[in-house]
């Protein structure tokens, strides 16, 4: 059975793009879920959303990703996560990691930077 | 307070868009960008299309960066950047592609330009704006524009970035 990822991005191209990567690497299509912000993020894991593995983007309405991470972390979910943004000052990559995502992939990212981020954090993904 | 001069060019500004914009569209939409320069102009016009237009603010200053694109190149990138052709990028994909292309090449350039200091520059949300004609009103900063254009099969784009140190 395929994994269960969750892709949270505020622009539906880019959520596109990551689904197009996740699809080609064997992922099907129905075990993807969409938000765009974090509110929608936080809802769809504390839904029982069972994910293996979400994406984060950091700058979004409503709910910045940095936030969504925390409040997940903050209610005991240990779902990984790759915060998946254009924040790359280490500063950011720092404050990612101590609020609890697993891993970092700045933006800009071709397949194959995405596909190794995601064999690392969830080894049998497909 | 450093300012920029009308007429002339911040060249540590220059590189990071630069090659933020080079990196971006060659990365994310394998799309080899030619950089055909930079001037320094009083006016805040978008040049294309379609326009995104997102604010920067950071210790050092604050500005605003506007992507402007004729509307065949913007559908010619968003068409590479989801591996589609341009007949099936809709309205609503262009919009948001250029969107995003304005957050990844603005963050990208932000991180260049924040080299050393204690706290990064943030970035607002992208705002998009279309039509043939469209301008925008008012003058960011009323400080002079840094126009960098940027080629595309045989087509230009715009890169502006109106910036204003503390």
């Amino acid at each position: 059975m395929s994994a269960k990822v969750l892709i949270v991005d505020d622009s539906a191209v880019m959520r596109k793009v990551i689904i197009g990567i996740l699809t080609r690497m064997g992922v099907e299509s129905d075990s993807i879920s969409q938000a765009e912000d974090g509110v929608q993020a936080v809802k769809a894991v504390s839904d029982g959303g069972n994910f293996d593995l979400i994406l984060m983007d950091w700058n979004m309405p409503n709910m910045l990703g940095i936030d969504a991470v925390k409040t997940i972390r903050g209610n005991g979910d240990k779902t990984p996560i790759l915060m998946c943004t254009t924040e790359g000052e280490k500063q950011n990559v720092v404050t990612a990691i101590q609020a609890g995502a697993n891993n970092y992939l700045v933006k800009p990212f071709n397949e194959k930077d995405l596909r190794e981020k995601l064999e690392q954090m969830v080894p049998g993904l497909c | 307070m450093t300012t920029q001069a009308a007429g002339t060019i911040d060249a540590e500004l220059v590189n990071a868009f630069m090659n933020a914009t080079t990196e971006v569209l060659g990365t994310m939409a394998q799309t080899e960008v030619n950089f055909k320069g930079a001037k320094a102009e009083t006016d805040f016009k978008p040049t294309g299309d379609i326009s995104s237009v997102i604010g920067i603010t950071g210790q050092k200053g604050s500005g605003v960066v506007m992507l402007s694109f004729p509307i065949n190149v913007a559908s010619l990138i968003v068409s590479r950047l989801l591996g589609t052709t341009e007949a099936q990028v809709t309205s609503e994909d262009r919009c948001d592609g250029i969107g995003e292309l304005a957050n990844m090449i603005s963050g990208n350039a932000k991180t260049k330009m924040s080299a050393g200091d204690e706290e990064p520059y943030k970035l607002s949300l992208p705002s998009v704006i279309l039509g043939t004609g469209h301008s925008i009103s008012g003058h960011p900063n009323n400080q002079p524009n840094l126009i960098m254009v940027f080629g595309v099969d045989e087509e230009d784009f715009t890169v502006q970035l109106c910036f204003k140190y503390n």
